[in-house]
């Protein structure tokens, strides 16, 4: 498969969750748009490609926005596939651009959350739905993912605390995450074992909570991102594939298995190299599947693999291993935003590897793993994706040095209170310290990652800057 | 591929994959009847090829077992599938009238104080 040489994500974006809104999708796709706009510095005339995901725009389509938003693309595509549909974006973007298509894609999910809207969505998810799982009770995702998460219990001896790990850790990078609806609520494992039983072995805390909200970013050609002086990151290496294992009669795995060895070889890294994993959690029982799937761990040693590995953005949990994970609080903690949720792992991603994430900022990231899953049409989700990207090192150590200062000095003040200052800004630290840290940021990637030596004197440049202001 | 797929009489045998109790729905007709108890269903692969779900018709059934799936009509005139142990008698409309009737599959859920 053809690489995405030249082709770069940039301006991340994510607006509006809310747990009932009163604007519709449009709103919150046209809301994303304006905001794309303005991250990047340009004029709406000049976004010439547009791609769009949402459950809830009714009888409208994504050429009815172009109206809405007077716009006038010349590349269009409607991904209306869940979990995956932010993947599926991204990847057809990257190619109209790379094809010259199209030279500015916006790629935006998003969803309103009008009262008792989510029971229509769920009611009428799919005509198989329609006739083989809402006459048992079993209409939305509930029932269906319990069946799942039974089975893999049954399977592979997983235990509801193994579960809890998943769910915990994502909590507790909420609490960091300013965007998140459930940010501000701390989870303890007591209130998980305890929350009230929703479906066999899913508990309150297993499901994620619909809300409204928009994703959404960028696709352009590196020049043009570096002409706009815009942070971004590069696609290593990408791929999906779909209604895999159809035979297996409860689904324990997907198209994962199939397509990541080539993909990691593609990308010329492999697991052990990605420094940040973005899951699509819409159970932790799906997290877990996807870790095994996509080379984390061997299949059915999920269980193991959670309570050996803190999932921490931070790595302040206790587990030897460490591998952020739904680094943002996924949608178990930030809320399930319709077909924006199968953005969120992207947006979150670049913000992560251009170094523009806030308090909830993985130091040193370089390469960060998305993964798509989703659309259950009874009984199993049918799509599965990945992407692969990974940071534009000049970017990351040489523009914005400035968001290394403030994401460290983040971390000293949340030593002491993880809650407390959660979405605060950095604390006034006395210039020392900041530079001390600062030092120690700009050394480390030089020492561990072989950055070319101009960058480095570029950093020293920065210092000298530093110390004279 | 191809469509000319005729309907035929198949058995009614299957295997229990997984249960699940359900103790939250989205919709009143559910809701009323998980007011006192969960409502069991489960998903079974018929020896005839395809996954279905199905309520569950005694409370004893165990993921693996082997089981028995009939059609019939609940409270809402939906044709809705039940499944039993593979000993279970069914043979009969009046023995699967029976089974209904013991889950109350049949009659609309009572809910105190109404809606």
């Amino acid at each position: 498969m053809k690489g995405y040489d030249g082709v770069v994500l940039t301006c991340p974006i994510s607006l509006g969750y809310a747990k009932q809104s009163p604007h519709g999708a449009a709103w919150f796709i046209g809301s994303v748009l304006r905001e794309l706009v303005k991250a990047a510095g340009i004029g709406k005339q000049h976004v010439d490609g547009f791609a769009v995901s949402s459950f809830s725009l009714g009888i409208d389509s994504a050429i009815a926005l172009t109206q809405h938003f007077d716009l006038r693309p010349r590349w269009i595509e409607q991904a209306n596939m869940g979990g995956v549909s932010g993947i599926i974006a991204l990847r057809r973007a990257a190619r109209a651009v790379q094809c010259d298509e199209a030279s500015i894609i916006a790629c935006i999910g998003g969803d309103g959350a009008a009262h008792r809207s989510f029971e229509a969505t769920a009611a009428n998810f799919s005509s198989w739905s329609v006739d083989a799982a809402f006459p048992y009770g079993a209409g939305g995702p509930n029932a269906a993912f319990s069946l799942i998460t039974q089975h893999y219990m049954d399977k592979f001896g997983a235990r509801r605390d193994d579960f809890a790990r998943i769910a915990l850790d994502q909590r507790y990078n909420a609490n960091h995450y300013a965007g998140a609806l459930l940010g501000h609520k701390r989870l303890t494992i007591n209130d998980y074992m305890d929350a009230r039983p929703i479906a066999g072995p899913l508990h309150l805390f297993d499901c994620v909570m619909p809300c409204a909200g928009g994703e959404g970013f960028l696709v352009m050609h590196e020049d043009r991102a570096k002409q706009l002086d815009l942070p971004y990151c590069r696609i290593l290496a990408s791929d999906e594939l779909h209604n895999s294992y159809a035979d297996d009669p409860v689904q324990y795995r997907s198209g994962w298995i199939d397509y990541m060895p080539a993909l990691y070889d593609r990308a010329g890294i492999g697991p052990e190299d990605i420094d940040l994993l973005q899951t699509y959690d819409d159970y932790p029982v799906i997290s877990m599947m996807q870790m095994e799937d996509l080379g984390f761990c061997k299949k059915g040693d999920g269980p193991q693999f959670v309570q050996d590995t803190d999932m921490r953005f931070d790595k302040s949990g206790s587990a030897v291993n460490k591998l952020p994970h739904n680094t943002c609080g996924g949608q178990l903690s930030c809320g399930q935003a319709g077909s924006a949720a199968g953005y969120l792992g992207i947006t979150e991603t670049i913000r992560q590897l251009t170094n523009t994430a806030q308090s909830n900022q993985v130091l040193g990231a370089r390469h960060g793993l998305i993964s798509g899953y989703g659309m259950v049409n009874y009984d199993r989700g049918l799509c599965s994706a990945a992407a692969l990207l990974s940071g534009a090192r000049a970017c990351i150590f040489v523009k914005k040095c400035g968001a290394d200062l403030n994401s460290l000095a983040h971390i000293f003040a949340r030593a002491r209170d993880p809650l407390s200052n959660a979405h605060h800004s950095a604390p006034n630290l006395p210039r020392l310290i900041y530079l001390l840290l600062w030092l120690y940021s700009a050394a480390m990637p030089v020492v561990t990652y072989n950055i070319p030596l101009q960058n480095y004197v570029a950093n020293a440049w920065m210092i000298a800057w530093y110390i004279g202001r | 591929m191809d469509d000319s797929l005729v309907y035929r009489q198949v058995g009614t045998e299957g295997t229990l994959l997984a249960t699940t109790a359900l103790n939250h729905s989205l919709w009143e007709y559910y809701k009323r009847r998980l007011t006192q108890n969960p409502w069991l269903i489960g998903s079974i692969a018929l020896d005839a090829g395809p996954v279905v779900l199905a309520h569950i018709g005694e409370n004893t059934l165990k993921s693996g077992e082997r089981v028995n799936v009939f059609s019939h009509t609940d409270a809402s005139q939906q044709a809705v599938l039940v499944a039993v142990a593979a000993s279970t008698d069914m043979s009969t409309p009046m023995a699967r009238r029976n089974i209904v009737a013991g889950m109350a599959l049949d009659v609309p859920a009572h809910k105190e104080g109404g809606l």
